[in-house]
């Protein structure tokens, strides 16, 4: 498809529609677009509702609408090749096959998206939790940190949208959501660190930003 | 163009309510000029700047009034009705429910609308049932239906309540341009809802302004320590008096009004240091955030919440029923 009939297309479902209806109706408070930075980066973020993507599309800058992908699950969001085809096309997502499924290198694979150039968003929970409950973080996104020490990671921390999507349930209830945007992390020593501490640090900068203390 | 070709297309624009906003916006203006002359002469400062803060928020909020209130009965009761949409779910975001209260609080959305309607075709009998009775019953019967006990009992009363402060409240502005024109009221139904709005407004900044210059002791240390009984007599007194002043927005005698205005004084303080309680209560400074220098909508329309409600059956009890 052109580029720009998606750039349109997205444009319009983006910033036309979905992001008025989320900002007045449902009442989500949308970060300034300048807090993401012109550079690559990796979206890391906690995962409570499918209004996540959705609402961190409509805050990220327009011309970024072409080049952030999120990372979906094939297995959930790739079933057949119709809904295959509406994800890429109004969520741009990149597929991710999860561990289990035969010939399945979900690290490699984002990897090499990476490496041409795409920014990602990632959700290292893994899956829709409990709304304000931080769960444990899977290595991924800091095995991708150490393999490109030049990509900006930038934590992010949604409030409420479990509340008003959460899992399970197709009805938005009306209900106040923040979209708190961090400083992008730099740490130039993540490739010599064990893996496990990078999470770590990864997730202590989500939990900073939702104001609570480590649990 | 004069003023006559202007009320002729506004509903609810008076001579007598045209007079009285002029004057608002002029004050208004005034203040503003000073606060500019003040950071001028003196620079910059953060209290002068908090200051100006507010008082572009006043402009907005004056003008959203002027504009959607007095031009068409429908225009207001739409707006109304999406304030109170607002003030609700700012309310129930901050009281941390439990996701068992979603379908109770869809519920509650779907009143609004309703609502709101019987204000506007002025089903009297149904505006005053529908949320203190029908929703009360029901919000408990989808409560229970949810099968989910664990805080079941603060959810049932948390919820109504939200409802009956923001929804039903706010529902009495709009069924007070509904209310029956009076022969021989020159300002009409807008007034009312000008002199209860003014009112209100004047009563919580003299209540401040009385007790930053004379306050001393204080009147509720525990919920809100900034009140004191100083502040809130003088601003009985001069809300009071003010309400006398302007009685020829109401369809009632000076005297009444006078009377009215202490009452609103009263009620709209109650409704401050409710919301104050609130806050207290949830370790918080503001309800919200949407309105710059002022904190969330329930910040702003706490006083108004309760005074809509009593301003609405005492003016309708001395006019409209004798």
């Amino acid at each position: 498809m052109k580029i720009w009939i998606l750039l349109a297309i997205r444009v319009f479902v983006y910033r036309i529609f979905f992001r008025p209806f989320l900002s007045i109706i449902v009442g989500i408070k949308f970060p300034k677009a300048s807090l993401f930075p012109e550079k690559q980066f990796i979206l890391v973020c906690n995962h409570n509702s499918h209004l996540d993507t959705v609402s961190l599309l409509c805050s990220i800058p327009i011309k970024r609408l072409l080049d952030v992908h999120p990372a979906a699950a094939a297995d959930y969001f790739a079933k057949n090749k119709l809904m295959a085809f509406l994800c890429e096309v109004f969520l741009n997502t990149v597929f991710v096959r999860r561990k289990g499924e035969a010939g399945s290198k979900p690290i490699d694979d984002l990897d090499q998206h990476i490496k041409s150039g795409k920014s990602l968003i990632l959700f290292p929970e893994g899956t829709r939790g409990l709304p304000e409950e931080l769960a444990s973080f899977k290595n991924g996104v800091a095995i991708l940190l150490q393999r490109n020490p030049s990509i900006l990671i930038i934590p992010i921390f949604m409030k409420g949208m479990g509340k008003a999507m959460p899992k399970g349930d197709a009805i938005i209830v009306p209900m106040e959501c923040e979209i708190h945007v961090g400083e992008p992390l730099i740490d130039p020593n993540a490739a010599a660190k064990p893996v496990t501490e990078v999470t770590e640090e990864i997730r202590k900068a989500i939990l900073k930003l939702s104001g609570k203390k480590d649990e | 163009m004069n003023l006559q070709s202007i009320t002729s297309f506004a509903e609810f624009l008076s001579p007598p309510v045209i007079n009285v906003m002029g004057i608002m916006l002029g004050l208004l203006f005034v203040i503003t000029l000073s606060f500019w002359i003040a950071r001028a002469l003196k620079g910059e400062g953060k209290l002068i700047n908090e200051l100006l803060t507010r008082t572009y928020s006043w402009w907005y909020i004056l003008i959203g009034f002027c504009v959607t209130i007095f031009f068409s009965r429908l225009l207001a009761t739409v707006a109304i009705a999406f304030l109170s949409f607002v003030a609700f779910r700012e309310l129930t975001s901050r009281l941390d429910l439990r996701l068992a209260d979603r379908r109770a609080l869809l519920w509650c959305y779907l009143a609004i609308p309703f609502q709101f309607m019987t204000a506007y075709i002025a089903w009297y009998g149904m505006f005053l049932i529908f949320i203190p009775v029908i929703m009360f019953i029901g919000l408990n019967m989808v409560n229970v239906a949810s099968g989910n006990t664990k805080g079941i009992t603060t959810s049932m009363g948390v919820i109504h309540w939200s409802a009956m402060l923001t929804i039903f409240s706010l529902s009495h502005l709009a069924y007070m341009l509904s209310l029956p024109e009076l022969a021989n009221f020159e300002a009409g139904n807008g007034g009312i809802i000008l002199w209860l709005v003014l009112i209100t407004a004047l009563n919580d900044v003299f209540q401040f302004t009385w007790g930053k210059t004379l306050g001393r002791t204080k009147i509720m240390p525990t919920v809100s320590p900034n009140k004191t009984l100083e502040g809130f007599l003088g601003g009985l007194v001069t809300t009071t008096f003010l309400g006398y002043l302007l009685h020829f927005l109401l369809p009632v005698g000076p005297m009444k009004a006078a009377i009215l205005a202490g009452f609103l004084s009263f009620t709209g303080f109650m409704g401050d240091v409710t919301i104050s309680a609130v806050k207290r209560d949830l370790g918080i400074k503001d309800m919200g955030s949407s309105i710059p220098g002022h904190g969330g909508i329930m910040d702003r329309i706490d006083s108004l919440a309760f005074n809509s409600m009593v301003c609405f059956h005492l003016v309708r009890y001395w006019s409209y029923l004798e």
